[in-house]
């Protein structure tokens, strides 16, 4: 055992003295704080498709989505591609299209980009609404927007900017009222 | 003239308000309805749509609500009232209130008149004037085919 490798050992031992204490320090796992985990959906769904009924056991909503992503502590639920039914029992049955949906906790909806609201009865005078944005309290059933919107009827059209209905009595206002077409009549 | 009736009506105003259920809607704010040459100003303008398509009914009231629609003839017919009641069944006006309408150089005044926009001819005029005033009516050789009545001097 010549000189040189007892230095080589003695080298070899003080790096390994040296780093051996960071090794051995346990990693303690990062705590995930309280808000990074909010941002972790609970639980997410393909295709999926939930129906409400209520007491008398009739649907009272029905989405069906692309995506969809709930989060418990943020309080929101995210739809992708959402097709929602409201008030389905009532007189005047919706239907709901969109890019994009998303159901707060104290039961507001809103849907953004290509929203298209249909009514189901067909002798309803509001027919079809469209536009980029509307909020929909699921509460007092009522529907607002401060976008651009169209609403058809059987023979008219009217653009407005913003509006709020009445889902349940079918009255609206438009506060920035652009115009409104009637179609010529039908029998001359 | 009379292909202003197979037009598209277009109504514009600032403000808009409506019920789906009784079909009514209220316009409001520099209301303008325009049909073809057919043009109504107001401030307020109700449409009864209640009676089916291509059967509203549009009233206008204004101080005053003012028509004005280009005849066959190419000449214009105006009129002013308080309230302006465009019946699209029927194409017919009816002016309540200080109505007033003027067309081929002659003009009527009353209290309410009835005008076919299609016949560009007055139907009735109920004119309950107290103040005596003389509503003088020159009727125009009317080129229209169809036949103006003749209309005698009418007694206030």
């Amino acid at each position: 055992m010549n000189r040189t490798t007892i230095c080589i050992a003695l080298l070899f031992i003080l790096a390994l003295s040296l780093s051996l204490p960071g090794w051995l320090k346990k990693e303690q796992d990062l705590p995930v704080t309280q808000t990074e985990e909010a941002w972790i959906p609970n639980y997410q769904a393909k295709k999926m498709r939930s129906t409400l009924y209520d007491k008398t056991g009739n649907i009272n909503h029905q989405v069906f989505a692309e995506y969809m992503e709930n989060y418990d502590l943020l309080g929101f639920t995210l739809f992708k591609r959402p097709e929602y039914l409201l008030y389905s029992q009532t007189r005047h049955p919706w239907q709901v299209n969109a890019q994009e949906g998303t159901l707060y906790e104290d039961q507001r909806l809103q849907f953004e980009t290509d929203v298209e609201i249909k009514s189901l009865n067909d002798d309803g005078y509001m027919q079809i609404i469209r536009t980029q944005f509307v909020e929909i309290n699921l509460i007092d059933k009522t529907m607002t927007s401060d976008q651009a919107v169209e609403i058809v009827g059987p023979n008219y059209v009217i653009n407005s900017n913003g509006f709020t209905v009445s889902l349940e009595t079918q009255r609206y206002e438009l506060l920035d009222h652009v115009k409104t077409v009637y179609q010529p009549s039908p029998q001359n | 003239g009379k292909e202003d009736f197979t037009k598209t009506i277009k109504v514009a105003s600032n403000y808009q308000e409506g019920d789906g259920i009784n079909k009514q809607a209220i316009y409001r704010g520099n209301v303008q309805i325009s049909q073809g040459t057919l043009m109504v100003k107001a401030d307020e303008v109700q449409v009864d749509a209640s009676l089916g398509e291509g059967k509203e009914v549009f009233i206008a009231s204004g101080n005053p609500a003012e028509y004005s629609q280009q005849q066959e003839d190419g000449s214009t017919v105006k009129a002013k009232a308080n309230q302006i009641m465009y019946k699209r069944a029927t194409r017919s006006l009816s002016l309540d209130g200080d109505a007033l309408i003027e067309q081929n150089s002659s003009s009527v005044k009353g209290n309410s008149i009835l005008f076919n926009m299609e016949l560009e001819q007055i139907i009735a005029q109920g004119n309950n004037q107290e103040s005596g005033r003389v509503i003088t009516i020159f009727q125009p050789e009317s080129t229209s085919e169809s036949n103006a009545a003749k209309q005698q001097e009418s007694q206030p």
